[in-house]
This record gives C-alpha cells, structure tokens and sequence, in this order.
C-alpha cells in the first residue's frame, strides 16, 4: 500500500520540522510548505491531508481553507487548521476546517487526529 | 453725647471686626487660589447654573483655552462648544443634583484643539455657597500605557507559544526514541521535561487570558450542558494526575446550565489544583453539589493549610497569593483565582469562601441554571 500524503504549512521551520519527523515515524509522506505557496502545492501534489498553520507571516491559514474548501479539485481533501490560540477553533470551523489542533500539542493527539483523516 | 461717643465706639469696633473678616476672607481666597493654582489636575469653579466662575492653570494648559473666554462662560459653550458632552451634561445635570457629588467618572471626548483624550470626571456641590467644583484628570496618557502594555503581554505571550511548540514536540519525538530503546530514565526525565513544558504553556494562556479579561476582549460562548457531567469529568481529569488525594463527589445539581462550559470548567480545575497544592499531607478533597431554585453551587473543600481572615479578601486579585504551599511542587503566580472569578462575575454568578486556619478550606461558587 502507498503511504500516505500529509502536506504541512506553517512559517516555523522547527515546527515544521517536528510535524515531519513525528508522522514520518507514522509512516507517513510529507510535503513540507514554509513560504506560502500552499495552495500551489497541493495542486501540485494534491495531498490526503492538509495540516494548516493559521498565521503565517505572509499567508492567512483561513483564506487559504477557505479557497481549497470552494474549488472543485481540491474540497475533498480533509484540512486541520492549527493554532496557539484556543479561540481559533471556532474561527477554524468557521473556514470550513474538518478539525483543530491547539498548539502546543500532545503527540498522540496530533497522531490520533491525523490518522482519523487518514484511514 | 456719651451715647454718642458709644455709638462711634460701637461703628469703629465694628468696622475693625470687618476689615479683621474681610482680611480673614481675603486670605482665605487667596489660599483657595493657591490651592487651585497648585494643582495640576484641570479643575473649575462652576456657580449653580454651570457657568464658569474661575478655572486653575492646568485646565488653561491643558485644554488650550484662554481665561477671557473661559470665565462667566457656561461650561458647554466654552472653547466653541467643545465641553457639550453627553456624559459631562448628564452628570451635572442629573447625577449632581441628586446626589451632591459624582466620583471617577471616566469620559472620552475628541477636542478640536487636542484630539481626543480620556478624562476622569469628580465633582462636588457646595450647598452653602452654591458653587461647584469639577475636577477633570487627563488620564489619556495612563489609559494608552496600559493598552501598549497589555498588547505587549498578548503578543509576547503568543510569540512565545511558538518556540515552546517545537521544544514541545521534539520532547515528545525523543522520549518517544528512548521508550523504543528500552532507556527508562532518559524516558523519565523527558517527561519531567514535557511536564514543565507544560506548566510554561500554562502561564502564557494565563497571562493572555489577563490581558484578554481586561480588555474585555475575552470570548465567551454560552451552551446548555449538564452540569454534574462536567463535574464529574473534570474530577476524573484531576483526579488522573493526584495521586495523594482521593476525590469525591458529594451530592448531585441534577441541573443543565447555560454557560461556557470550558470556562466553567477551568474553574472547577482551578479550585481542584488549588485544593491539592494547599492540602499536601491531606488524603482526600470533596466536591460539593447543591441545586437552588435556579441556581447551581459547587463548594470544594480541602483540609490543609487554610487561610487567614485578613488575607481572605485579597485571594481573588490578580497576582495574590495567601502563602507558598509547603511543598512548593507547582509555583504559580497566582493568576488562576482572578481569573476563576472574573469568569463567574462574567456569568453573573458569586464566587466565595470559607476557611479556617489549620482546618482547610472550601470554596464556592454559584451560577444560574435552568
């Protein structure tokens, strides 16, 4: 069976960094987006999942939830929005997200989320 | 003609105890006129028809306006209308008559000349002299200070999620390695390690919840939801991590509310941690339920420390704490009670408590239900 593909975005290197290594170890494939050519990517490599960083500096993760959840090619596809902030989650749903994890997060959770989508 | 003499006699006393009283009175304006020229908060001197008697330096400095036009002026004409202000007006003309004097009235007004300023209103009536006093303090400086200074916490507070998020995960990545090695105190201190990390994340959601509070800024979201299920939850939760403290529940409301359900959550976390920090040689905590008419009451009780009468009334400020727990296992900043009782003031509920030194504590707090 393939693996699995996650493309994560989010402006923090070392946060990006962490997501890959963890769901690598799950078995996952990742494509990693730091500098907001997200919705480029996932046309380009049309994912099974988006994990999506709500701010990013030159990006708005919900404009971006917003548009992929509007188009077509792309609606099917299951999008988590992350956040620092608790109060994003209703913002998140607002965009369309399918789910919401709080930064920081427990492994598992981020594990147990990812894989909801996934199976 | 001695009756004469004893008339004159009486005029020249007289006149003598009036210029003595003129003098006094003289002296007596001349202090008042130090006193306003001293101050430097603007104030006015207002007969009963709100016309301007007199007005001190500062109010001239500060609102740009010149004391030929200023005195004999009704107060709301004065610099092109500029003090027609709904507040002010409905404060002398409604609160003051009423009730002799109006304390800390906060009022923002754009002036033409200086733009827009904060100002504290207090004023006063003098019945006797039919005269009144309003002093006007320009707290436009004070308000914008603490607006920066509570942005800054807020935008620290989530700058700083961010490190804490990778430092977070890669805790978690290692001790994750170590558990497949087989290496139990590299797995061990890891966890300390997650555990501190976070009591940090803790902190930082506490300060931007402060900022959030007193900028009014924090959301509530009100839903139906069983009460005694939240309780029992949120027991089980603790309850996970105490293992000293046996926690039971006594009691049920048998009773849905309507109210934010994680906040109210956070309060019971709150009374919970804050039972078991304080109670460390205690074996157990109890968790009162009780139902009113339409109301709900949750009383947690410990039976450690206790706390003394006089520090009982300062325990919900921001940053009190009533004394270091004995075994300092969780410092903390003492955020976590303001907090909890800004939260039920916000549901219009009363929070409280009952302590005894020696004997422990129990605090309480009621909300409405259905």
């Amino acid at each position: 069976m393939s693996k699995k593909k996650i493309l994560v975005a989010d402006d923090d290197l070392a946060i990006l960094d962490a997501i890959e290594l963890i769901l690598k170890d799950e078995g996952y494939k990742i494509e990693a987006v730091v500098n907001g050519q997200t919705i480029q990517k996932v046309r380009e490599h049309m994912p099974d999942l988006i994990l999506l960083d709500i701010w990013m500096s030159d990006a708005d993760g919900r404009d971006i939830c917003k548009h992929l959840k509007s188009t077509d090619a792309t609606k099917h596809i299951p999008i988590i929005i992350c956040s620092a902030n608790r109060h994003t989650k209703l913002i998140a749903k607002e965009a369309g997200a399918d789910d919401f994890i709080l930064k920081p997060f427990e492994l598992e959770d981020l594990i147990a989320t990812v894989k909801k989508y996934t199976k | 003609m001695k009756n004469m003499i004893s008339k004159s006699k009486n005029i020249t006393q007289l006149e003598s105890q009036l210029i003595g009283s003129i003098d006094e009175l003289k002296k007596a304006l001349e202090h008042a006129q130090d006193i306003m020229e001293t101050i430097r908060e603007p104030f006015l001197v207002l007969d009963t028809k709100l016309r301007v008697i007199t007005a001190n330096p500062a109010f001239y400095n500060t609102f740009k306006v010149l004391k030929k036009d200023t005195e004999g002026t009704l107060v709301y004409q004065l610099g092109n209308r500029q003090w027609d202000i709904p507040e002010l007006r409905k404060l002398l003309e409604k609160i003051l008559p009423k009730h002799t004097y109006f304390k800390d009235f906060e009022a923002i007004h754009i002036f033409p000349a200086i733009g827009s300023k904060t100002m504290l209103l207090n004023a006063r009536k003098i019945h006797h002299k039919n005269l009144i006093l309003l002093a006007i303090e320009d707290i436009t400086q004070r308000k914008e200070l603490e607006t920066q200074k509570d942005d800054f916490i807020a935008v620290a507070s989530h700058e700083l999620k961010t490190p804490v998020t990778s430092i977070k995960a890669y805790t978690q990545i290692l001790k994750r390695r170590f558990e497949k090695r087989g290496d139990a105190t590299a797995v061990q201190n890891l966890m300390k390690m997650d555990a501190q990390i976070n009591k940090l994340t803790d902190i930082i959601g506490k300060l931007l919840d402060i900022t959030k509070i007193e900028s009014g800024k924090l959301v509530f979201k009100k839903e139906f939801f069983d009460f005694d299920s939240l309780t029992e939850e949120i027991v089980k939760e603790i309850q996970l991590t105490a293992t000293n403290h046996k926690i039971t529940v006594k009691g049920k409301t048998k009773r849905r509310v309507f109210a934010d359900r994680m906040r109210i959550g956070l309060v019971l976390v709150n009374f919970l941690t804050n039972a078991i920090r304080y109670s460390p040689r205690a074996a157990k905590v109890i968790v009162h339920l009780s139902a009113g008419k339409k109301t709900v009451t949750v009383g947690v009780q410990d039976f450690g420390i206790g706390i003394e009468k006089t520090k009982q009334a300062k325990i919900f400020q921001r940053f009190f704490r009533a004394a270091r727990p004995e075994k300092e296992v969780h410092p903390s900043l003492g955020l976590g009670l303001y907090i909890a009782s800004e939260i039920i003031e916000w549901h219009n509920g009363k929070m409280w408590l009952k302590s005894k030194v020696g004997k422990g504590s129990t605090f309480y707090f009621r909300i409405q239900s259905e």
